[in-house]
């Protein structure tokens, strides 16, 4: 294990497979799969501008394989256009493939009008009643672009989720809303009844539903069906790899038999896209843009490196769940000409420690990391978008707005894992990464325990730590006075300060765990890991489930006799412990007499929960984790999604999307499959450089 | 060679005991360097460092742990009403074979001496929604707990006076009931689950 490093290398890294030049490979043209055809014969050109090499040419060349690449890919191969999508994992999908698949988008989408009139899907899968009445889906374009520039809406952070959005990008966001429903229908995504809206959706109308497939004999995308095996719900404690996280009943928004997440949604995205022949070429990072002269003209193409993955068991090269149009190629460093325009999909800069830290200095500790590691690997989310555009002039939007949401940087539930935003478990490749899946106490099993900083200290009231507050779309009760459909945007007394003062409920517990503490050492001064110190009575009163694969010897939950045992346990096999917990002995008796007191004036726990000594053995650890998710800075686009540069001139033939484009202040997958729809439109009619 | 390090802990101390009425409490041993601490002696002193239980801690391990070897000891509340403060002791090991001794070691506790309490609290819990019960919750007067059973139900004796109620249970916020109480009373607890965001919401 790397030990107390700043940046661990936590998988496998390229080792004799390096070396291949590129006159070896335009020898052998190294491709695999369909659609070879689109590929030169040669795998070269030359720039008429550049002169430059080339190893592959397509029109269009999408940099990121999750919902707004694969969206913008299918959409541009619609189009007419070749397309290839490199990604730097080694299975399509993004984060995509990881989530609740809950697309919010609305402006009187179909979907909106499907549920308004009680009708079923076309396949007749759903058939339980709309969840959503009629005038809850009554929508239009103008209130959705009303909604999400409503400059009205505070939420109980006291945050403007809509009061900075970038006004051209959002226009065509909600403009193209529904035309990218109907465009993901007719790509066999399969949506339930519409339930509610997704933070940042607005909060006028219902606007979001979830992604479903049946249960079925086998898994066919075309049929809509997928096996137990398969969604992870045979086996309470095991994933599939098509799907890495297990999917969820869906009989209340379908019908009994229906299952929900993401992996409806992105391999069905995946198995249309491979089928219509977009090319993918996986274990390849996007690394910088190629453009005719450093800061002007058009961009020509992209580089990529060779990223592979190596299964944490097995060691051999881990393999996408389906191989189809893959072009298998394994040099170091690439270039791709892209004739007509790349798209940026690489993703956010969430994984990026050092550029998320611009917005919190103390999310520069490295000890925390994004959301879906073992699934995306050291390099996902690592600002590859941004930092490949400020190279040739880009401009940047919606930085602050990493500071609006619940859902950027925020304490975990899930303790005992360093990936606790997921609820992987042992059948997916990847899982070998995590190691364990952590024990999800909820914010009620904060009672349990008393958290402490990495010198063994408490620092907030445990009952008050994981609460977030936020929030701010439909139905949106407490954040304005007037709920759902009674909604009023743009009423200057939705932000009156009376009001606020009223519904604001931010506890801030997160930003106390991320201070700095007397462990905290120059020159970043990281706060360090943060610990749930127990006993075995807690563990009885809560029964946790304190084995594999929820917790496991990886260094994120320890077990000891005394509680100087299990500091000393945490100092030597935790990654990231980087000081003794020198205080946890004193901080346990102090904490032991406020229970027998009844009183902790430290943080008046005994007005919030109950307490209890903490004094059985044997005693235990698990790791608290802040994780940040998704991000919200990014390029600087307009309405056809063009970057935009610093002095405001569209770049031509660079297109960005999803998380690699900022200005819009939505959580969630709706946002990222409009951009792409978008992109792909835009993209697919560009002129082709001949 | 140096001597080892003794680690002390105490458990199973009731929440309560009328004044001088006798207990059982648990004194674990454990060397820090896994040497077995079978035997060893133990002494229960009170605030004045007067000698009030003593005994060995047996061969066998406290399950669940490695090396923790334990004492099962008998005390006696103090007479006067009360937090009262208390040290179990260790004294020094023994040398080993290789020449290494064992250190001497202590901990602190507290015994709580009252009187048993006047009033009867029954505590119905329920499911805010459902209103179904909920067995297994957690029932708290400070210092008092009980658990609720197969029908949500939980009794607790109190003394009269200010109370402060609390109900928990797994998956729920806590329940939360400030008052007075000078005879035997029922209170129904609506418990709200914990509907923090899910992964998939946030996922999504």
């Amino acid at each position: 294990m790397a030990k107390k490093n700043e940046t661990v290398a936590d998988e496998p890294k390229l080792g004799d497979e390096k070396g291949v030049s590129r006159r070896d490979l335009l020898k052998s043209g190294a491709v695999a799969g369909i659609g070879a055809a689109a590929l030169l014969e040669a795998g070269c050109t030359q720039s008429q501008s550049a002169e430059l090499a080339w190893d592959y040419d397509f029109d269009v060349v999408v940099a990121g394989g999750g919902c707004a690449g694969l969206t913008a890919a299918i959409r541009a191969r619609d189009l007419g256009a070749t397309v290839l999508v490199v990604d730097q994992n080694f299975d399509v999908g993004g984060r995509m493939i990881h989530s609740g698949s809950f697309v919010s988008l609305g402006g009187g989408d179909p979907l909106q009008q499907r549920d308004m009139k009680g009708h079923s899907d076309k396949e007749g899968f759903v058939t339980s009643p709309p969840v959503e009445g009629p005038e809850e889906l009554d929508d239009s374009v103008e209130l959705l672009f009303t909604d999400i520039t409503d400059w009205s809406i505070v939420n109980r952070r006291a945050e403007t989720p809509y009061r900075y959005n970038e006004r051209e990008m959002v226009r065509a966001w909600a403009e193209n809303c529904p035309p990218t429903r109907q465009f993901l229908m007719d790509n066999y995504v399969r949506f339930g009844r519409i339930n509610g809206t997704h933070e940042g959706g607005g909060m006028s109308r219902a606007r979001g539903a979830v992604c479903f497939l049946m249960l079925g004999d086998k898994t066919d995308i075309k049929a809509g069906t997928v096996t137990a095996e398969d969604a992870g719900v045979a086996d309470p404690e095991r994933t599939s790899q098509f799907a890495p996280v297990q999917m969820n009943i869906a009989s209340r928004f379908v019908q009994q038999g229906a299952v929900s997440n993401g992996a409806a949604l992105a391999r069905c995205l995946e198995f249309s896209a491979r089928e219509k022949g977009v090319q993918f070429m996986l274990f390849r990072k996007f690394t910088d843009l190629v453009r005719e002269q450093p800061f002007a003209g058009r961009v020509i193409g992209l580089e990529a490196t060779y990223s592979p993955r190596m299964h944490p068991e097995t060691g051999e090269l881990m393999r996408s769940l389906w191989q189809n149009g893959n072009v298998e190629e394994k040099r170091d460093t690439i270039r791709i000409r892209a004739r007509k325009a790349v798209i940026l999909a690489s993703g956010g800069h969430s994984g990026n420690p050092e550029v998320r830290s611009m917005f919190y200095p103390a999310m520069r500790e490295p000890a925390f990391p994004t959301s879906g590691l073992s699934l995306q690997g050291p390099n996902g989310q690592d600002a590859s978008a941004m930092i490949a555009g400020l190279k040739i002039g880009a401009n940047l939007a919606g930085m602050q707005q990493n500071l609006g949401s619940a859902a950027t940087y925020h304490l975990s539930t899930r303790l005992g894992t360093r990936d606790a935003y997921t609820d992987m478990m042992p059948g997916h490749p990847t899982f070998g990464f995590r190691g364990s899946a952590g024990v999800n106490v909820g914010t009620a099993g904060f009672e349990e325990f008393i958290a402490v900083n990495q010198v063994g200290k408490r620092f907030f009231n445990e009952v008050r730590l994981p609460r977030r507050g936020g929030g701010g779309q439909y139905p949106g009760g407490g954040v304005a006075p007037h709920a759902g459909i009674e909604h009023k945007p743009t009423d200057w007394r939705n932000c009156r300060s009376e009001w606020i003062k009223q519904m604001y409920s931010y506890e801030h517990g997160c930003d106390a765990a991320l201070a700095v503490n007397e462990g905290s050492q120059a020159p970043h001064y990281y706060s360090g890991p943060m610990w749930a110190i127990f006993d075995q009575d807690a563990d009885e009163r809560a029964k946790w489930e304190l084995r594999f694969p929820y917790v496991a010897d990886n260094g994120y939950y320890f077990k000891a006799d005394t509680i100087e045992e299990l500091a000393a346990k945490i100092e030597k096999g935790h990654e990231f412990q980087r000081v003794p917990l020198k205080h946890l002995a004193a901080t346990v008796a102090q904490w032991n007499g406020y229970v027998d007191a009844n009183k902790d004036p430290d943080f008046e726990r005994e007005a919030d929960a109950p307490m209890h000594r903490i004094v059985k053995p044997p005693f235990h650890a698990l790791a608290i984790m802040v994780v940040w998710h998704d991000s919200y800075g990014g390029l600087r686009v307009n309405g056809k999604h063009q970057v935009i540069d610093m002095r405001g001139q569209v770049i031509p033939g660079l297109y960005a999307g999803g998380e690699a484009a900022g200005g819009f202040q939505k959580h969630g997958l709706g946002k990222g499959h409009v951009h792409g729809f978008i992109a792909g439109t835009n993209a697919a009619a560009e002129p082709s450089a001949s | 060679m140096e001597a080892h390090a003794t680690r002390v802990v105490v458990w199973d101390v009731p929440v309560a005991v009328e004044p001088g009425a006798a207990f059982r409490i648990k004194v674990g041993v454990k060397c820090a360097a896994d040497c077995s601490s079978a035997g060893r002696p133990v002494e229960i002193r009170d605030a004045q460092g007067h000698v009030v239980a003593s005994g060995c801690v047996g061969e066998v391990s406290w399950p669940g742990t490695s090396a923790l070897h334990y004492a099962e000891l008998e005390l006696r509340a103090p007479s006067v009403e009360g937090l009262h403060a208390c040290e179990a002791h260790v004294a020094a090991g023994a040398e080993l074979a290789g020449g290494a001794a064992h250190e001497a070691a202590s901990t602190r506790f507290q015994i709580r001496a009252a009187r048993a309490p006047e009033c009867r609290l029954r505590v119905i819990a329920v499911d805010a929604r459902s209103h179904a019960p909920v067995p297994g919750a957690r029932v708290v007067v400070h210092p008092y707990r009980a658990l609720t059973n197969a029908e949500g139900i939980a009794e607790l004796r109190v003394p009269k006076g200010a109370y402060r109620l609390f109900v928990t249970g797994r998956d729920r916020f806590p329940f939360r009931s400030d008052g007075e109480i000078d005879a035997d009373v029922t209170i129904e607890a609506e418990l709200d689950e914990d509907f923090g965001p899910s992964d998939a919401e946030l996922w999504s």
